[in-house]
C-alpha cells in the first residue's frame, strides 16, 4: 500500500476516525492492529503475506532479548551474558537482513574465485522475495537492542509496545527510522491525544499533502526527464547530461523526502512527533553538512551504531578517517546489495576525508586572499561545489553499471553543447514545454520550502504552524489542488514506488 | 478571595469556549471553501461528451416523470430517433439515453437508473449491441458510459459490467484519476458549459442531428432468417432488460436502426436477437427491412457509414413516430398546459435552428443566401458592417435596402443591427465593429473585422464590401459569418 494510493488514502482516513472514536486506552490496540494490516495483509485469498512473519520474528527477537538483557546486571560478570544476547539479537535481526538483501551479491562475488580454482559456480537463479521495508525495521529494532544494551533506556516489558515501535505503520517501508527513547514514550500516552487540536491536525494535514506534492508533482514528473536521458544518454550531450543528473537529484530527494514527510504528517494527526529526516539538504555548504540534513535519521543511526564504535573521532587521525570511510561503505552497503551503492558511499567517504585533509590548506588560501568567508557568494560557490560533487555521486547510485556511469559522467563535461539551453532542446527531453513549466514552479515552490526550512531550522510543518491560520489554509488548499490537477496518477501511469521503499 | 477566583475561573472558561468556537469555524470555513473549490474543479475537468456525462446530466434535469418514451442502445439512438419531430409531428415527449457503441449491461443499467426518476410508457431498445463482440469495451467507452450517472448502485454496478477486476471499479468510480489531466485542453466549454452549449439541459433530449452529408451505396444484404448468436455477456444483459421491464411492466419494443454497414453477419445477430425477443413476447422490428417504406436516399440521408443525417433522421423518426403512435397509443402531450412538456418544444426548435444555421453556412449562391436571411425569424440579429459601399452587389444593395441600410458616398463605412424589421445603427471605434451583450446569464460577444467573434474569424485582407454576422439569439451561436465582396460570398472556416 503505497502512501500516493486511493488504498493508502482511504486506509488512512478509515485509522484515523476510529483512532479518535475509540475509547483512549484502546488506541494503542488499534495503531497496531492498523500497522500490522498495513504491513501484512495481501490479498483476500492470502491475508498475511509471507513477508509478515519476518516482521513477527523481528519484533519477538527484538522484545525477548531486550527483556532478557534488561534482567541481567550491567556490571559485574554476568556483563558477557548481556553481550551474548546482544549479539544474538544483532545475528538474529541482521542475518534476516543479509539474507534477503545481500544473499545473491554475496554469491556473485565469492562465484569467480569458485570457478578459478575448479568449482562449480552457486546458481543465483532463484527468487528471494526481500520483505518491504526491512532495512528499516531491523535497523529500527538493532537500536533499541544496542541502546538497552548500553543502559540508555530499560527494555519495554510490554510486547504492545516493542510490536508497535517496530511496526508503526508511519515509519516501517521507509523510515524514518526511530529510537526507542523517543517513539515509545509517545506511543505510551497516545490515551492523553486530544481530538480537537487544530494546530496539529493542519500540520499533519499540510505535511501529508507537501509530500504528495513533492512526490507526485515532482518526483514523478522529473522522472520522465531522468529516465529518458539516462535510458538513452548515448544521444545527448553535456548539458542534457547534467541536467539530467540535476533532475535526477531533484527526484531522489523528493521521493524520499516526500515519504518522510507524509509519515511525520499521519504521525502527527495522531499525536506523535517522528523525526524530520530531511532539513534542506541541498542548501548545505559542506558534504558533512549534507549529511547531517540528508536521511538524518539513517546518518545519526549509523553515526551512534557504527562509527562511535569504531571509535569515532576520538582516535588517531587516520583511525577516524578509516571511521568516516567504513561508516560511508556500510551507508552505501546499506542502500542496495551492488558495487555501485559502495562506491556512491565511498565517495562520499573520502570527499569527507579530503575536505578534512584539505581544511588547513583551504584555510591558510583563505587568509592570503583575504576571502570574504561569511559572504553571499562564498557560501553560494561552497554550496554550488557540494551541490555538484552530490550530483555526480547520485549517477553511481542511480545506475547500477560502474563502466556506464563512469560514461556518463565521462560525457557531462566532454561533450559541450549549450546551444540546446536556448533552441528549446531541453523541451525534448521527456517533458513538453506545459509540462515543463509546471515542474519549474514546482521546483521553485520546495526551494522556497527549503530556504524556509534551513533559515529557521524547523521542520516544515512547524514553519506552517507559525503563519496565521489563513495562510495555512490557503497554502493547503493550493498544494491539494495542485496535487489533484498537476499530480502524476490515474490510469496510464505506473505508479513508480518511492525509491526507498527497495533499500 | 473565593469570589475572585471563581471569576477568574468562569472568565478563562468563557475564553477558551470563544476559542474552540473560532477554531471551529476557521475548519468548517476551510473545509466548505474546499468543498465549493473541488465541485467547481470536477465541474471544469470532467470530460464534455454528448454521448457520456452530458446526456445524463441533461437526463437528471428532465422534469420528473415527464419523459413517455425512453430510447435506449448505441450511437443510432441518440443520431437516429429525432426527439423533436417525435414531440412536434405526435406528441410524444422522449429522450435518448445513448452511447458509442453502448453494450447491452449499460443499457440495463441506465434503465434502472432512469427508473428512479421517470415512469415512461414505453421502452424502445436500440439492439445494435448484440452486433458487437467485445465482453469488455475500452476505456473511454466505458468512461462515456459511466461518467454521467450519479454515485449509487446502478453506477457501481454498471462499473462492476464494464470492468475486470477492482483496480477498474477503483479508477471508474472515481473518474477524477482519469480527467485530472485534461489541465492543458479547458476550454470554454468546460469552465461555463451553459456557454457553450445552452440546450445543455432540461431543453436537450439526448438527441443531436448529423449535419454532414456521406453518400453511401444501399447495403446488399439477403434478408434471410439465419440466426447467429449474440456475444454470451450480451445476451445475459439482453434478456435481463426484457425481464426487467416485464417486472416492471413497461412496454418495449427493440429495433434496429437503418443501418449503412448492415451485413449477413449482423442480420443473423439481430434475427437472433429477434427470436428471444419474440420468446419474452416482445415485439422485434429491424428497419433496415423497410428501406423503401421510410424512403431513404443514400446518396443524401447519411452522415456515415452507419448513422443518419439530419434529413435520413427525419424520414426515419417519422415512421418510427407513426408505429409507436399506432402500436402504443401513446397520449398526445401537445395539448397539455401544464408546462411540464414545454421544453420538448424548445428542443424541437433548438434542433430546427441548428439545422437552419447548418443549411446557411453552406449556402454559396448569394440570391438563395439572400433569400434565406430574409426568411429567418425573429430569433435572429444580423449585424452588418458596410465597408466599401462600391463593392456592394445590385442584390445586397437591394436587400439591404428593405432594412433602410442605404449609403449614398461609395467609402460609407457603417454597422447596423437588424432585429426582424428594426434596424439600428451601431457605435463602434474606427478599427471595426465589437459588439458585446449579455443575454440573461450567457455573455456573448461578436467581433468584426479581423477580430474573433464567437469562434469564427474574418481575414481582414478579404475585408471590403459588406460583412455579415447572423446571429441566432435563440441558441446564442453565430450561426454565419461571411463577407459579400461584389459578387462573391467568402466564408471563413471557424477556427477553433
Amino acid at each position: 500500500m503505497l502512501f500516493n494510493s486511493i488504498q493508502f488514502a482511504l486506509f488512512f482516513a478509515v485509522v484515523l476516525i476510529v483512532f479518535y472514536v475509540l475509547p483512549p486506552r484502546v488506541r494503542v490496540w488499534w495503531i497496531l492492529l492498523a500497522s500490522l494490516f498495513f504491513y501484512c495483509y495481501k490479498s483476500p485469498e492470502e491475508p498475511i503475506g509471507e513477508q509478515s512473519y519476518y516482521l513477527f520474528a523481528a519484533i519477538l527477537i527484538t522484545w525477548i532479548t531486550a527483556v532478557v538483557m534488561d534482567l541481567i546486571p550491567s556490571e559485574g560478570k554476568l556483563k558477557v551474558l548481556r553481550g551474548i544476547l546482544l549479539a544474538e539479537g544483532l545475528i538474529a535481526d541482521f542475518g534476516m537482513l543479509i539474507y534477503f538483501k545481500y544473499t545473491k551479491f554475496f554469491i556473485e562475488l565469492i562465484n569467480p574465485s569458485i570457478v578459478e580454482n575448479g568449482g562449480q559456480a552457486v546458481s543465483t537463479d532463484f527468487n528471494l522475495l526481500m520483505p518491504l521495508g526491512i532495512s528499516f525495521f531491523i535497523f529500527t529494532s538493532t537500536g533499541y537492542l544496542i541502546d538497552v544494551y548500553r543502559c540508555k533506556y530499560h527494555a519495554e516489558k510490554n510486547p504492545l509496545y516493542v510490536a508497535l515501535f517496530t511496526s508503526f505503520f508511519p515509519c516501517i517501508m521507509s523510515g524514518p527510522i526511530e529510537r526507542g527513547d523517543h517513539l515509545i514514550p509517545q506511543l505510551k500516552k497516545l490515551h492523553t491525544v486530544k481530538v480537537i487540536n487544530v494546530d496539529r491536525m493542519s500540520n499533519g494535514i499540510f505535511l501529508i499533502i507537501w509530500g504528495l506534492f513533492a512526490k507526485m508533482v515532482i518526483a514523478d514528473r522529473i522522472a520522465m526527464i531522468v529516465d529518458n536521458v539516462y535510458g538513452h544518454y548515448y544521444n545527448y550531450g553535456s548539458v542534457e547530461l547534467i541536467f539530467a543528473s540535476i533532475c535526477y537529484s531533484i527526484q531522489i530527494y523528493c521521493d524520499f523526502m516526500s515519504y518522510s514527510t507524509i509519515a511525520m504528517g499521519c504521525a502527527k494527526m495522531m499525536g506523535i512527533d517522528v523525526f524530520d529526516n530531511f532539513n534542506a539538504p541541498y542548501l548545505s555548504l559542506s558534504v558533512k553538512e549534507f549529511w547531517r540534513r540528508w536521511h538524518i535519521s539513517l546518518s545519526s543511526w549509523l553515526r551512534d551504531y557504527v562509527y562511535f564504535p569504531l571509535g569515532g573521532s576520538r582516535c588517531s587521525k587516520i583511525r577516524k578517517h578509516l571511521n568516516v570511510l567504513i561508516t560511508f561503505l556500510v551507508s552505501g552497503f546499506w542502500h542496495g546489495a551492488g558495487l555501485n551503492f559502495i562506491i556512491w558511499g565511498g565517495m562520499h567517504g573520502i570527499i569527507q576525508m579530503i575536505d578534512e585533509l584539505t581544511a588547513p590548506v583551504r584555510k591558510k588560501i583563505n587568509d592570503i586572499t583575504h576571502a570574504k568567508t561569511e559572504s553571499f557568494g562564498y557560501r553560494f560557490g561552497k554550496g554550488l561545489i557540494t551541490f555538484a560533487f552530490v550530483d555526480i555521486a547520485w549517477v553511481y547510485f542511480r545506475i547500477t553499471d560502474f563502466h556506464l556511469a563512469n560514461e556518463i559522467v565521462r560525457r557531462m563535461f566532454s561533450r559541450p553543447n549549450l546551444w540546446v539551453l536556448f533552441n528549446d532542446g531541453l523541451y525534448n527531453l521527456g517533458l513538453d514545454r506545459k509540462e515543463f513549466n509546471i515542474l519549474f514552479i514546482a521546483v521553485l515552490a520546495l526551494i522556497i520550502m527549503d530556504l524556509a526550512k534551513k533559515d529557521k531550522e524547523k521542520s516544515i510543518g512547524d514553519i506552517m504552524t507559525a503563519q496565521p491560520w489563513w495562510f495555512r489554509w490557503a497554502a493547503i488548499i493550493i498544494l491539494f489542488f495542485s496535487v489533484l490537477t498537476f499530480g502524476i496518477y490515474g490510469p496510464g501511469f505506473d505508479p513508480a514506488a518511492f525509491i526507498y521503499l527497495n533499500f | 478571595m473565593k469570589v475572585i477566583i471563581k471569576k477568574n475561573e468562569i472568565q478563562n472558561g468563557i475564553l477558551l469556549g470563544l476559542k474552540s468556537l473560532k477554531n471551529m469555524l476557521r475548519v468548517v470555513a476551510f473545509l466548505l471553501i474546499t468543498v465549493i473549490l473541488l465541485h467547481t474543479w470536477v465541474i471544469w475537468f470532467i470530460p464534455k461528451h454528448h454521448d457520456g456525462n452530458r446526456i445524463m446530466e441533461t437526463f437528471y434535469a428532465q422534469p420528473e416523470n415527464s419523459i413517455d418514451v425512453l430510447v435506449v442502445g448505441s450511437s443510432h439512438t441518440f443520431i437516429d430517433v429525432n426527439t423533436g419531430m417525435l414531440w412536434e409531428n405526435y406528441g410524444i415527449p422522449s429522450f435518448v439515453i445513448g452511447g458509442s457503441l453502448q453494450p447491452f449491461w449499460n443499457s440495463y443499467y441506465f434503465i434502472k437508473e432512469a427508473m428512479n426518476y421517470q415512469q415512461p410508457q414505453l421502452i424502445v431498445l436500440e439492439a445494435f449491441a448484440c452486433d458487437v463482440d467485445f465482453d469488455y469495451g475500452e476505456e473511454g467507452m466505458v468512461i462515456n458510459n459511466v461518467s454521467g450517472m450519479r454515485m449509487n448502485m446502478n453506477k457501481l454496478e454498471a462499473i462492476r459490467a464494464s470492468v475486470t477486476d477492482v483496480d477498474g471499479i477503483i479508477d471508474f468510480s472515481l473518474l477524477f484519476r482519469q480527467y485530472h489531466t485534461r489541465y492543458d485542453e479547458l476550454t470554454i466549454d468546460d469552465v461555463a458549459p451553459e456557454y457553450a452549449d445552452p440546450v445543455r439541459f432540461e431543453n436537450n433530449k439526448g438527441f443531436y442531428d448529423y449535419l454532414g452529408t456521406y453518400p453511401i451505396t444501399r447495403p446488399v444484404c439477403d434478408m434471410d432468417d439465419e440466426v447467429v448468436p449474440m456475444p454470451n455477456k450480451e445476451e445475459y444483459y439482453y434478456r435481463l432488460i426484457i425481464e426487467y421491464c416485464q417486472e416492471q411492466g413497461i412496454p418495449l419494443m427493440i429495433m434496429v436502426s437503418p443501418d449503412g454497414a448492415y451485413n449477413p453477419l449482423s442480420r443473423g445477430h439481430y434475427n437472433y436477437a429477434r427470436e428471444i425477443a419474440e420468446e419474452y413476447g416482445v415485439e422485434f422490428v429491424d428497419y433496415n427491412e423497410y428501406y423503401d417504406e421510410i424512403g431513404l436516399n443514400f446518396e443524401t440521408d447519411f452522415g456515415d457509414i452507419g448513422h443518419l443525417n439530419y434529413l435520413g433522421n427525419r424520414k426515419f423518426t417519422s415512421v418510427l413516430g407513426e408505429h409507436l403512435v399506432d402500436q402504443y397509443g401513446l397520449t398526445d402531450r401537445r395539448s397539455d398546459t401544464s408546462g411540464l412538456y414545454d421544453s420538448w418544444h424548445e428542443n424541437y426548435l433548438y434542433l430546427e435552428e441548428r439545422v437552419d444555421n447548418y443549411l446557411l453556412s453552406q449556402t454559396e449562391d448569394l440570391d438563395e443566401y439572400i433569400q434565406r436571411m430574409n426568411d429567418l425569424s425573429d430569433n435572429y440579429e444580423i449585424i452588418i458592417y458596410l465597408s466599401e459601399y462600391r463593392y456592394v452587389t445590385e442584390e445586397m444593395r437591394r436587400y439591404l435596402g428593405l432594412y433602410s441600410i442605404t449609403a449614398t458616398r461609395p467609402f460609407d463605412s457603417r454597422r447596423y443591427l437588424i432585429n426582424g424589421n428594426i434596424t439600428t445603427t451601431l457605435v463602434a471605434d474606427d478599427y471595426g465593429l465589437y459588439y458585446e451583450e449579455y443575454l440573461g446569464d450567457h455573455h456573448l460577444s461578436v467581433s468584426v473585422e479581423g477580430i474573433c467573434f464567437d469562434n469564427t474569424f474574418v481575414d481582414e485582407s478579404y475585408y471590403t464590401g459588406v460583412c455579415i454576422v447572423v446571429i441566432d439569439r435563440h441558441n446564442q451561436r453565430v450561426a454565419d459569418s461571411v463577407v459579400i465582396d461584389s459578387d462573391m460570398v467568402y466564408r471563413y472556416e471557424a477556427e477553433s
